[in-house]
């Protein structure tokens, strides 16, 4: 019982640092899994060579492997090219805008890191408010919600997919089969509650539309022979991901192989390249494998799973649903990603007893990535988005996103709920 | 630039044209790295600051003052030009107290102007 309560103690008190940011999240999550692999010394729960055990490279090879494309694609100025054609599609109309530049952010973001495109396409967005003379909050708000609501429709689009579908072994076509229709359908509701609740401030016709047509894409690519190279080789790695389950090839391999091509190719200057790469998150996400390894190790989630077994007298249907408000309660009040690596070894613990997980997968999946929605801590794009803000003069507030975020959140989690119910025999198999 | 100095003649702050210019213009002109494919600025171009930010007392819109002593040398002023992206540089003595105002075209004479009569004195 002692190492359960210790274990617990550690991993609660990371996720309330995380949560009132007392500490930077990486930093919390590393001390926390240095004093779960000591406590586990201490009380005989736990070892270096579990913790090291605990960690699942396959995701963290498929997320080093993209974040290294998205960094030899950034500095050619790709994203803001697409960008600027997004605006200038638009015509300068600020509802249009909204759509293109929510519906291009969206597009991105299934293939490539979230929280990158956002960071990418935010500056561009704030420039073409303030040519427009609009304010920027509602389109960086819509970017932030359609794309974390998009991501979750393939295996790359967000890290709880990568996660899930390492430990479940979905395959990438697996999503476009179960999760893509559903999310096509709950994306664009939200588009139209977006629409809706911006129609004041989008509403009026700006003086300076045609200021945005004289915006030139081709000038904004900065480096076009480097970004046709990166995109090739980013257009064969989705390739091999269709078929990567009939060649029993990993993600993960497919992902490093790209990246390793792309270098070769391009030939960056690897020094600046490696500062593009997002180290703290690939780390944040070792410490946090190593932290739950630390709460598998000491029983604490077996307990928990047996909990869940004796409530199975629930249809599974209910239990699914469950799952999703759970989740999406969760990932919006703290990081998904650690709700996600807690809930995996659960779902894998109810599997061994024999419940059919399958769609409890799916659920974890949306729960995870419609909560994040719903404040403006729920995921990492929201925060982003919020700080880009400050620098224009309507800063996006936590209230406001509180007003805008939660209602999209809610909507989204209540039509995933009836897909769920709806397509639940084809979930389950 | 401008000095700002208190009732002492003491040196307080600087005020510069950007820090004038970011009363209307939003911070985000250094998130974007370059701005080539901006053709028309639009709303930009014709934006005022608000009254209430015309209204508000110098010290809040200054930066922090930056001087040299009338006795530090030419390159140190232009390390110190280079380093804080500055066009001049308050000069300063007796403590604090705001003497003069160096600027980047001052420095560069008076530079250019010391290697001359330095080649003059090798030749002689």
């Amino acid at each position: 019982v002692i190492p359960a309560i210790v274990s617990l103690l550690i991993f609660g008190g990371c996720l309330y640092l995380i949560f009132t940011e007392r500490l930077h999240r990486t930093i919390a999550a590393v001390a926390g899994a240095a004093l779960m692999v000591l406590a586990g010394r201490v009380w005989g729960f736990y070892s270096e060579d579990m913790a090291i055990e605990a960690i699942d490279f396959h995701t963290l090879g498929l997320l080093l492997g993209m974040i290294v494309l998205v960094a030899l694609l950034e500095p050619t100025g790709f994203f803001q090219y697409v960008a600027v054609w997004a605006g200038r599609w638009s015509q300068g109309r600020p509802l249009r805008l909204l759509v293109m530049l929510g519906t291009v952010t969206t597009v991105l973001s299934m293939f490539l890191d979230n929280v990158t495109t956002v960071v990418l396409i935010a500056p561009v967005t704030i420039l073409i408010s303030e040519i427009l003379g609009i304010s920027a909050a509602p389109l960086l708000i819509a970017e932030a919600l359609l794309s974390n609501t998009g991501g979750v429709a393939t295996l790359v689009g967000d890290p709880p997919n990568v996660l899930i579908a390492s430990a479940a072994e979905l395959s990438f076509n697996d999503f476009l089969t179960h999760s893509l229709p559903i999310v096509v359908v709950v994306w664009l509701a939200a588009l139209a509650l977006l629409r809706y609740m911006f129609r004041a401030e989008l509403g009026r016709q700006s003086a300076e539309a045609d200021a945005v047509l004289q915006l030139n894409p081709a000038e904004a690519l900065d480096d076009r022979p480097t970004a046709i190279k990166v995109l090739i080789v980013l257009g064969g790695a989705l390739l091999l991901f269709f078929v990567h389950d009939q060649l029993h090839v990993s993600p993960s391999l497919i992902a490093l192989a790209a990246a390793a091509a792309a270098l070769a190719w391009v030939r960056p200057d690897v020094h600046r390249m490696l500062q593009r790469v997002e180290w703290s998150v690939l780390l944040f996400f070792a410490a946090l494998f190593v932290l739950v390894g630390g709460l598998e190790t000491a029983g604490v989630l077996e307990a928990l799973a047996r909990l869940l077994v004796r409530g199975q007298h629930v249809p599974p249907v209910v239990f699914g649903l469950a799952m999703i408000w759970v989740v999406a309660a969760l990932s919006a009040v703290v990081d998904n990603i650690p709700i996600t690596i807690a809930m995996i070894p659960v779902i894998q613990a109810l599997a061994e007893s024999g419940v059919n997980v399958n769609p409890l997968w799916w659920a974890l999946a949306f729960g995870a990535g419609f909560g994040g929605n719903g404040t403006i801590i729920g995921s990492t794009a929201n925060i982003v988005v919020a700080t880009v803000s400050e620098r224009t003069r309507t800063p996006i507030t936590s209230a406001l996103w509180n007003k805008r975020g939660l209602p999209v959140m809610l909507l989204t989690c209540a039509i995933a709920s009836v897909l769920y119910v709806v397509a639940f025999p084809y979930l389950s198999r | 630039m401008l000095p700002v100095v208190d009732g002492a003649g003491r040196l307080v702050g600087i005020l510069q044209l950007r820090d004038l210019l970011s009363l209307v213009m939003p911070d985000f002109v250094r998130l974007i790295e370059d701005f080539d494919f901006v053709h028309d600025f639009g709303a930009l171009e014709t934006r005022v600051p608000s009254a209430e930010a015309m209204a508000r007392p110098i010290r809040e819109v200054m930066e922090p003052p930056l001087s040299v002593d009338e006795n530090c040398g030419l390159v140190r002023a232009f390390a110190l030009l280079h380093q804080h992206d500055l066009h001049d540089l308050p000069v300063v003595a007796y403590g604090d107290r705001l003497v003069g105002i160096a600027s980047r075209v001052d420095i560069g004479t008076a530079l250019l102007s010391g290697w001359r009569s330095a080649a003059r004195e090798t030749v002689e």
